[in-house]
């Protein structure tokens, strides 16, 4: 009998804690068939809302009543600079409601998705389908990366724990979209009290405004017709 | 970026065309014109229908400033139900959201009886095929249950064409109706007070008020359109729909001869106004209309439909009703089970109606209709009162205007609506010993009144569900309490 060659075990690394928008991205993909579950005006919206979560995270924005504040320091990152200084310098819209639909309104899951794509996150792919046109789907290199964010803020609620600041907001914004239902679907309802516990106790006062108007401007795009 | 972030705003907002197109087609003028007109006639046996349209107009003008204004403060999705909770208490809120929800699935439920046997004519003529109205209304039932769980881009369009088509062809019927009057030119029958005055006033003001149910939708615009593009738009909509309905069915009454219109209208209600338009302009006249009458209460169907399944949402997200109810599906963004449930509902009263073999017309469009319309009686005097006395505490603009417009509204519509109850068997055109004359209004007042104390239920048990109550259903996310 030869020896069986030694199994190494795959040398995992423990991964930097991703950025809120691209999670939210991630989150919103099924892990099974790469597609994106949210609806584009939800994604949009909800990516729209993260970006603003990161400032928030990082403390270069403040909500205060309903009207979003920056902070005049510079942020590393490309994306999160460049929506910070249209913030910055542009006063004609202060409400974060608006600031949401002015960034809807800029495609922001197109610059999100460049982000990405940049940073190796997601590669872009299309899908062939019969009769209709190729679907193009940007997904993560692996699938599993999809349902990363899911399993763990499930994990923590189940035992209980304390989300971190940047998951639970996550969660909210999840609940804002309708998303958790799907992220969520296999836990009890004491994990959904739970989030509701720690969305109502534990989030700072700007991050509950951002998923308040996140939630309000999502109800209200439900609710009017197209047009 | 060369753009502001104002105009980039501004880029996504709804113009006031926009808001006038689907609310005028909310108010489906040719179904209105061909249908409630003439079933009017038949139901009244009197000719003060245009009239009425004018009073009706004038009143929910003065109406509108209330509305709008507050509409302004309060952008909303459950319009009414909202007005109501904040203007006169929560119980009384939750009562106006019961009303709105029986009222509106009435008027829904009650469409799907006039597009089967309309639509059954229409095949009847051209393939020579014998299809029952069921079947027409289920296909249409599948339509609209579909459609209500889209998210459909492009609908503007769709529905702007189809308007723009029936208004062109109402204003063609009756450029053609008043170049034919019937023996002894154009009269003022039909404008005169004395057509109106007496028993029929009621039923007919209610009629008209029901020719205008759908203006109201504007105010579902006031978060996504200007406030100022809301205002105007509800302005154009009620002058204009005035202005067609009123000259609709006096010209038609000219054309018709005010001496044998009721008895017209009478033998076949829905054929009145194609019999005249295939006498004066031709057979492919009457035919684009008849095409056309079916495609206007499809779209009457899907805009009711909507507005059904808003007032469950948003009844949803205030845990009035089970908090299923106001979750929109990730996929669509849409509320789906509010439609889901919308659907269902009217899904069993077809199928009963299909078992039972009631006459869809008589017994589901006409009675669907008026019943719908004491409703939205209802819901307007209860929203008037409410304007009334939230604008006197919370407006900032203190015109004349402003002032007296809300209190004159408040009187009028109530006074319509006692008008519309005491002749109500005349309107429904049964016997007054019909127990559909007083059970109808007795329906709608206890289900108010089981509202209200639902209310004051959730009051004392629920209080916390109690305090947000038409305050902050769009910021509050679901089940986060």
């Amino acid at each position: 009998m030869r020896p069986v060659p030694e199994v190494t075990a795959p040398h995992y690394r423990k991964a930097p804690p991703g950025l809120l928008a691209d999670e939210f991205f991630l989150a919103g993909i099924d892990d099974m068939t790469g597609e994106q579950r949210l609806e584009p005006q939800a994604l949009a919206v909800g990516l729209a809302a993260a970006l603003i979560g990161e400032l928030l995270l990082t403390r270069h924005m403040v909500i205060e009543d309903g009207k979003l504040r920056v902070a005049d320091v510079a942020v590393p990152d490309a994306l999160q600079e460049r929506v910070r200084l249209w913030v910055r310098k542009d006063h004609s819209v202060v409400l974060a409601k608006d600031w949401l639909l002015v960034l809807v309104g800029r495609d922001i899951t197109t610059l999100v998705r460049h982000r990405m794509l940049a940073a190796g996150k997601v590669v872009r792919t299309t899908r062939k389908r019969l009769l209709r046109k190729p679907l193009e789907l940007y997904v993560p290199p692996s699938l599993s990366t999809a349902a990363a964010a899911g399993v763990r803020i499930a994990g923590t609620l189940n035992v209980p724990r304390a989300l971190s600041t940047s998951d639970l907001l996550l969660a909210g914004l999840l609940r804002a979209t309708g998303r958790d239902r799907e992220v969520l679907s296999h836990c009890g309802p004491e994990v959904h009290d739970e989030l509701d516990r720690q969305l109502r106790e534990n989030l700072c006062p700007s991050a509950v405004q951002l998923v308040d108007t996140t939630t309000e401007v999502l109800v209200t795009a439900a609710v009017t017709p197209l047009f | 970026m060369s753009t502001t972030a104002a105009q980039t705003l501004a880029g996504q907002r709804v113009s006031t065309a926009g808001v006038v197109f689907f609310t005028a087609s909310a108010a489906t003028p040719l179904t209105v014109c061909a249908a409630i007109v003439t079933t009017g006639l038949a139901a009244t046996g009197k000719l003060g229908l245009p009239l009425a349209f004018v009073i009706i107009a004038a009143v929910l003008a003065v109406f509108s400033v209330g509305y709008v204004a507050m509409a302004r403060q309060v952008p909303n999705a459950g319009a009414f139900y909202t007005y109501v909770s904040l203007g006169l208490g929560r119980p009384a809120g939750v009562g106006a959201s019961w009303v709105a929800l029986l009222a509106y699935n009435a008027l829904q439920i009650g469409l799907y009886g006039a597009i089967g046997p309309t639509m059954a004519d229409l095949l009847r003529d051209w393939f020579a095929v014998d299809v029952p109205w069921w079947v027409i209304a289920i296909v249409a039932w599948a339509v609209v249950a579909f459609l209500g769980l889209r998210r459909i881009k492009h609908s503007a369009r769709v529905l702007l064409v189809l308007l723009a088509a029936e208004v062109a062809l109402v204003l063609l019927y009756s450029v053609a109706n008043l170049a034919n009057p019937a023996d002894g030119g154009p009269t003022l029958d039909g404008l005169a007070l004395g057509d109106l005055l007496g028993s029929a006033l009621g039923p007919l003001l209610g009629l008209a008020v029901l020719g205008f149910v759908g203006f109201e939708q504007s105010a579902v615009f006031s978060e996504q359109a200007s406030p100022s593009s809301v205002r105007r738009a509800t302005i154009i909509c009620i002058g204009g729909l005035c202005a067609l309905y009123a000259i609709s069915s006096w010209s038609t009454i000219q054309a018709a001869g005010p001496d044998t219109v009721v008895a017209d209208a009478q033998s076949s209600p829905t054929a009145v106004l194609f019999a005249l338009a295939e006498q004066n302009l031709g057979s492919w006249a009457a035919g684009a209309g008849r095409v056309l009458l079916v495609t206007s209460v499809l779209a009457a169907l899907i805009s009711f439909h909507a507005t059904c399944a808003r007032y469950t949402f948003a009844l949803g997200r205030d845990h009035v009703l089970p908090a299923a109810f106001g979750r929109t599906a990730p996929r669509t963004g849409q509320p789906g089970p509010a439609s889901i449930s919308q659907s269902a509902l009217a899904l069993v009263v077809i199928i009963a109606f299909a078992i039972g073999g009631w006459d869809p017309v008589t017994k589901l469009f006409f009675i669907g209709g008026t019943a719908g319309a004491l409703g939205v009686l209802l819901l307007l005097s209860a929203t008037a009162f409410a304007t009334v006395r939230y604008l006197r505490e919370h407006e900032v603009e203190n015109s004349f205007l402003r002032k007296l417009a809300p209190p004159v509204a408040a009187i009028a519509v109530t006074a319509i609506l006692v008008l519309v109850v005491a002749n109500y068997a005349l309107l429904l055109g049964v016997p007054e010993d019909s127990p559909l004359r007083w059970g109808i209004p007795i329906a709608f007042a206890l289900v108010a009144l089981g509202g209200v104390v639902y209310g004051i239920v959730l009051r004392r048990n629920r209080p916390q569900v109690y305090d947000t109550i038409g305050k902050s259903q769009a910021r509050t996310p679901v089940n986060a309490r």
